[in-house]
C-alpha cells in the first residue's frame, strides 16, 4: 500500500471580522486551492468573531457571584478572571455555573475530574479570555462558536470538498473538534493539527486545508 | 434516640454556612491575587532619539513587577503628556508605549500576561518603554523650543486585570527641562 502524503496548507487571511461572513471568506481565500479529496478547516475563534461572538471586559457587568467563582479557577485558565467567568455566567446561567463549581470541586475530592466542564455548559470549555486571541481581540474575550456543525456542513458544500471541521488548537499540544461534517474523522483530522499551523499569536492563517485527507481516511 | 428540633437544625446550619465562609475566605487569602507594581523609582534615565532639526522622542523604560500570587494582564498602555500650550507653546508633545522587545510602528499595545511571583524565565516582570516625541512649533528649531521648555509631566497609564476586574492604574513621571536641554547640548533659558 502506498503512503499517502498529507499536506497542511495554512491560508492566510486578513483579521476577519464580525463584518464578514465566514462561508464567503473560506470561499474566497481558499479558491483554486481546496480539492474534493481535501478538509477545510477553520479555528474556532475565527468562525465565533465573525458569528460576532466576542464581547469587551468592559461592557459587561460583573457580578459578586462572578467575581467569587473565578477565584476557584487555576489562574492560568480563561474563566480565572472575573469578566471570563462573567461572560461565562451570561450565557450558561450564573447559578447554573456556580453549582458545577460546587459540584466539580465536590468530584474531585472523590477523584472525579472534569465535572465543572460537564456541567457548566458547552461554553465552558470554549471561551478564550483576553489575550487569547489576536489583536485587535486581545482586548475581547471570544466565546465558541454558534452552531459549528452547521458551519462545517455550509463550507463543505460550498466548496465542494470532503469535510469541514471546526477545531480548537493551541500551541500547548492540543486540538479538540469543535464541529465536523458528517462522516469526517474530525479527531484525526484534528490531530494533524497538533502543531497549530493556525498559529496562535498574530499570524493571520486562521484557515487550514489538509489535502487528501479522504484517502487517508478510507485507508483507514 | 436522638431527636432534632426545627431551632437546632437552623443553628447547626448556620454554624455549617459560616465555617464554610471562615474556610472560602481563608483559601482567598491564601490564594492571594495579582499585585502589579511600576518600578518607576529605578526607570532607566531618559535618552533622546530619533533627534532632527524640530523634533525628538525622549525614552525610558519603566519596569513592572508582579508582586502577587497570581498572574496578571496588562490590557493597555499609553503615554499623556502633559504640556498644555498655556503653559508652553513652543513644543508639541505626543505620548506612546509599547512593551520593551516587542517595538510595534502602529501605536497599539497588545494585552501582554505577567506572571506571578516567582515565576521562571522572569516572566513575573514586564518593562514598558514609555516615549513623548517633543516637536518645535511657532518656526522655532528644536534646540530653541527646548532652550525655552519648562518642567512637564507625563502620565504612564495602563489597563490591568487578573483576578480583580479590568481597571486603569497610572504613575506620573516627572521630564525636568534641564534633562532635555543636557541631553541636546543646550542651555536653558530663564523666561
Amino acid at each position: 500500500m502506498s503512503e499517502i502524503k498529507i499536506d497542511l496548507i495554512p491560508v492566510p487571511t486578513r483579521i476577519l471580522t464580525d463584518k464578514d461572513d465566514i462561508i464567503d471568506e473560506v470561499e474566497r481565500y481558499t479558491k483554486g486551492k481546496i480539492g474534493p479529496d481535501d478538509v477545510i478547516s477553520v479555528a474556532e475563534s475565527v468562525v465565533a468573531i465573525t458569528q460576532g461572538r466576542a464581547v469587551r471586559p468592559e461592557d459587561l457587568k460583573i457580578t459578586r457571584v462572578a467575581r467569587l467563582c473565578c477565584r476557584f479557577i487555576p489562574d492560568y485558565g480563561s474563566l480565572a478572571s472575573p469578566h471570563g467567568m462573567q461572560s461565562l455566567m451570561d450565557v450558561e446561567g450564573k447559578w447554573r455555573v456556580a453549582g458545577a463549581l460546587v459540584l466539580g470541586f465536590l468530584g474531585k475530592l472523590v477523584g472525579m475530574n472534569g465535572l465543572f466542564y460537564k456541567w457548566g455548559g458547552e461554553q465552558t470549555a470554549l471561551i478564550d479570555d483576553v489575550t487569547g486571541t489576536m489583536p485587535p481581540f486581545d482586548k475581547h474575550i471570544v466565546y465558541g462558536p454558534k452552531n459549528p456543525n452547521e458551519v462545517v456542513e455550509k463550507l463543505k458544500k460550498r466548496l465542494g470538498c470532503f469535510g469541514g471541521l471546526i477545531a480548537d488548537v493551541n500551541d500547548l499540544k492540543r486540538s479538540r473538534v469543535v464541529g465536523a461534517t458528517e462522516g469526517l474523522d474530525g479527531e484525526r483530522a484534528a490531530r494533524l493539527l497538533i502543531d497549530n499551523p493556525f498559529g496562535n499569536a498574530s499570524q493571520k492563517t486562521p484557515i487550514v486545508i489538509i489535502k487528501n485527507f479522504r484517502k487517508l481516511q478510507e485507508q483507514g | 434516640m436522638c431527636t432534632f428540633t426545627l431551632g437546632s437544625c437552623l443553628l447547626w446550619l448556620a454554624v455549617i454556612v459560616v465555617v464554610l465562609c471562615l474556610l472560602v475566605k481563608l483559601y482567598l487569602c491564601h490564594a492571594g491575587t495579582e499585585i502589579i507594581v511600576p518600578l518607576v523609582d529605578s526607570r532607566t534615565a531618559f535618552k533622546a532619539e530619533e533627534v532632527t532639526d524640530n523634533s525628538m522622542v525622549l525614552t525610558t523604560d519603566i519596569g513592572f513587577e508582579n508582586q502577587g500570587k497570581q498572574c496578571a494582564t496588562i490590557m493597555d498602555a499609553f503615554v499623556r503628556p502633559q504640556l498644555p500650550y498655556e503653559q508652553y507653546d513652543g513644543l508639541e508633545t505626543k505620548g506612546h508605549a509599547e512593551l520593551v522587545g516587542v517595538p510595534r510602528e502602529d501605536d497599539y499595545f497588545e494585552a501582554y500576561i505577567i506572571q506571578a511571583k516567582g515565576y521562571k524565565d522572569g516572566l513575573d516582570k514586564a518593562a514598558i518603554r514609555a516615549q513623548v516625541r517633543l516637536t518645535a512649533r511657532k518656526g522655532m528649531s528644536l534646540k530653541e523650543a527646548v532652550a525655552h521648555m519648562p518642567d512637564f509631566n507625563f502620565q504612564l497609564i495602563w489597563l490591568e486585570t487578573g483576578r480583580m476586574p479590568c481597571h486603569y492604574r497610572q504613575v506620573r513621571i516627572e521630564v525636568p527641562a534641564a534633562e532635555v536641554a543636557n541631553l541636546l547640548g543646550v542651555e536653558l533659558v530663564k523666561d
